[in-house]
């Protein structure tokens, strides 16, 4: 686990600040936000109203869809680059002599990371309701909007993310390339999406007739990679259903605990990391 | 005198593809004092960089130890002590100049206040003034090596680690930064410095070491290579007399003549005698002598061709 006497966190929020200023101003980040504003106030409205009687839920389901697209596409881009580029334009052997341990350095990274995610996520949440908000103007749904699902529904995605941005920085934090870290952090999303099926699958009696090696490589993929199912609320907030506190609180636990895991292994490994 | 950086037996070695050692830097022993200047020379590749990247942390050593400050062991104290200036340095670029002075300062945890007026101070100082709120990828490599040189002065360290500090900069900036480390050194900072040229050295440096293939060939204090380096003289002659030019044919050679003046090379080993006879001559003007110094450069191609 993290030991935080030894992350200096004044030195880590220093870093942090840095990173953010960086995505703030990266053209990539801003492009995509853009984007994505002109499709939730256009877009997405004009589609749903093409599906007749669901207008809001199409709305709400496109503009969850959006936003799970765009903040994964954020994510892998900025989280692959965080570490290489440093070493790649050599930013690290300024910064690495300054007081900042490489834990700090590492934990700054990821929190300025996830407070660009959470900058763009709350954005991006603003004007798809706009957005949501429009599209119901022009057909009453019959179901009430519980907007503290939608906001819990992106409040998961982003926690998601997280996860996911911790794995870029694990691969990143070894990797003398872009692309290992790029891929790995894309097989990580897609076997944490599909693992749930996978157990699901081989818990049925069909599954059970699969050969017994095969199981247990299923089972200890499901076990090591995060299950990332379990972060997708879209349903409950495209249909207002009803949400269980435990079952949230289970889950964030989850992500906490995980991420705490994946940058543990992270810091580990960085310390050692020579930087020649 | 304190000492400012101790490096006891220090060895790193590299471990390439296929596991193929290869040995960077063999058994440094090395103490800088508080208030020297200290010139790290050697070719490409000898081990320099190595030696730098050890002392800031950015690599681990395969063998020995060192102290900066008398900060044994810790190495977070060690950097709290340094200002360094990396060899071609390149700091976040998205930053401004005046943004990256403010979060190198806040690393050191100097006060909001300081950290504005240390910056206005180095970026006038260092010419930056007009740049610095124009973001670093746009300032040519000189301004990037003067930032440098700006963000390592920042928090006023005691001991700074300069590597290549003149490297990219004209012959002004040459002559800025120059004035800068002999006003550090009049400061009683210790600065360490790797560089390529030969006349800073001579010009800022107190001592020099110089390294070759990660062996530490040779070291000594510039006064004393100046002073031992001295090969002859020439002298210039107002007139002199027969006696004196035949004494010349046999110790000296004549090296030139110009508006009725007589130069001449004369051995350092023959300088007394000839100086003796001379002082004894009414005929004989000697207008000035200069020494003939073996350079830095001849010393360090001996030492470093392995004469």
């Amino acid at each position: 686990m993290l030991r935080c006497r030894n992350l200096f966190p004044n030195q880590a929020f220093g870093i942090a600040k840095v990173t953010l200023t960086g995505g703030r101003r990266d053209k990539v980040f801003i492009t995509l936000i853009f984007i994505s504003v002109i499709s939730f106030l256009a877009v997405i409205p004009a589609a749903s109203s093409l599906s007749m009687r669901q207008v809001r839920e199409v709305a709400v389901n496109l503009s969850l869809s959006t936003i799970s697209f765009v903040s994964l596409v954020l994510t892998v881009f900025f989280g692959v680059h965080l570490i290489y580029r440093d070493m790649e334009q050599r930013f690290v052997h300024a910064v690495l002599p300054l007081p900042i341990s490489r834990g700090s350095y590492l934990i700054g990274k990821f929190l300025g990371l996830s407070a660009i995610l959470a900058i763009g996520l709350t954005i991006l949440s603003l004007f798809s309701s706009i957005g949501i908000l429009i599209a119901s103007a022009t057909y009453k749904s019959q179901i009430p909007m519980l907007w503290e699902n939608y906001v819990a529904a992106v409040f998961f995605e982003y926690l998601e993310l997280l996860i996911l941005a911790s794995f870029a920085v694990f691969f990143s934090s070894f990797s003398t390339t872009v692309f290992l870290p790029l891929f790995s952090t894309v097989s990580v999303y897609i076997i944490g999406n599909v693992t749930q099926s996978v157990a699901e699958y081989i818990a049925s009696p069909y599954g059970q007739k699969l050969p017994r090696f095969s199981i247990y490589i299923s089972k200890a993929v499901y076990y090591i990679f995060p299950n990332l199912t379990a972060f997708d609320l879209k349903a409950k907030a495209i249909y207002s259903l009803r949400m269980s506190f435990s079952d949230l609180s289970f889950i964030f636990l989850y992500a906490v605990l995980y991420i705490l895991i994946i940058l543990s292994a992270s810091l580990l490994v960085f310390r050692r990391r020579e930087i020649a | 005198m304190e000492t400012a950086i101790k490096i006891e037996s220090l060895g790193k070695i590299y471990r390439g593809v296929k596991g193929k050692r290869v040995e960077a830097l063999k058994n440094l022993n090395l103490e800088i004092l508080k208030g020297e200047v200290f010139g790290f020379l050697g070719p490409n590749g000898a081990g320099k960089s190595t030696t730098i990247r050890l002392l800031t942390g950015l690599i681990s050593p395969s063998s020995g130890r060192f102290s900066i400050g008398g900060s044994n062991g810790s190495l977070m104290n060690c950097k709290k002590m340094v200002g360094y200036l990396p060899e071609n340095p390149s700091f976040y670029d998205y930053l401004t100049g005046e943004e990256y002075l403010s979060f190198v300062g806040n690393t050191f945890d100097m006060k909001g206040e300081s950290i504005i007026s240390e910056s206005e101070r180095l970026l006038t100082l260092l010419d930056l003034h007009g740049a610095r709120k124009r973001p670093i990828r746009s300032y040519s490599k000189g301004m990037v090596q003067r930032l440098g040189l700006a963000q390592c002065l920042i928090h006023d360290p005691e001991i700074l680690i300069l590597d290549e500090p003149m490297s990219g900069l004209d012959p002004l900036g040459r002559i800025l930064v120059r004035d800068i480390i002999l006003n550090l050194k009049a400061r009683g900072k210790c600065v360490f410095m790797s560089t390529h040229i030969l006349h800073d050295i001579e010009v800022i440096c107190d001592r020099v070491g110089i390294i070759v293939r990660g062996e530490l060939r040779h070291l000594e204090s510039i006064q004393d290579i100046m002073t031992r380096g001295i090969k002859g003289y020439r002298i210039i002659f107002n007139s002199l007399s027969d006696r004196v030019v035949d004494r010349l044919r046999t110790v000296g050679e004549r090296i030139g003549s110009e508006k009725g003046t007589l130069s001449y090379y004369v051995a350092k080993g023959n300088m007394q005698s000839l100086l003796a006879e001379a002082s004894t001559d009414k005929v004989t003007v000697i207008q000035l002598i200069e020494p003939i110094r073996r350079g830095l450069d001849e010393l360090f191609e001996e030492v470093t061709r392995g004469n």
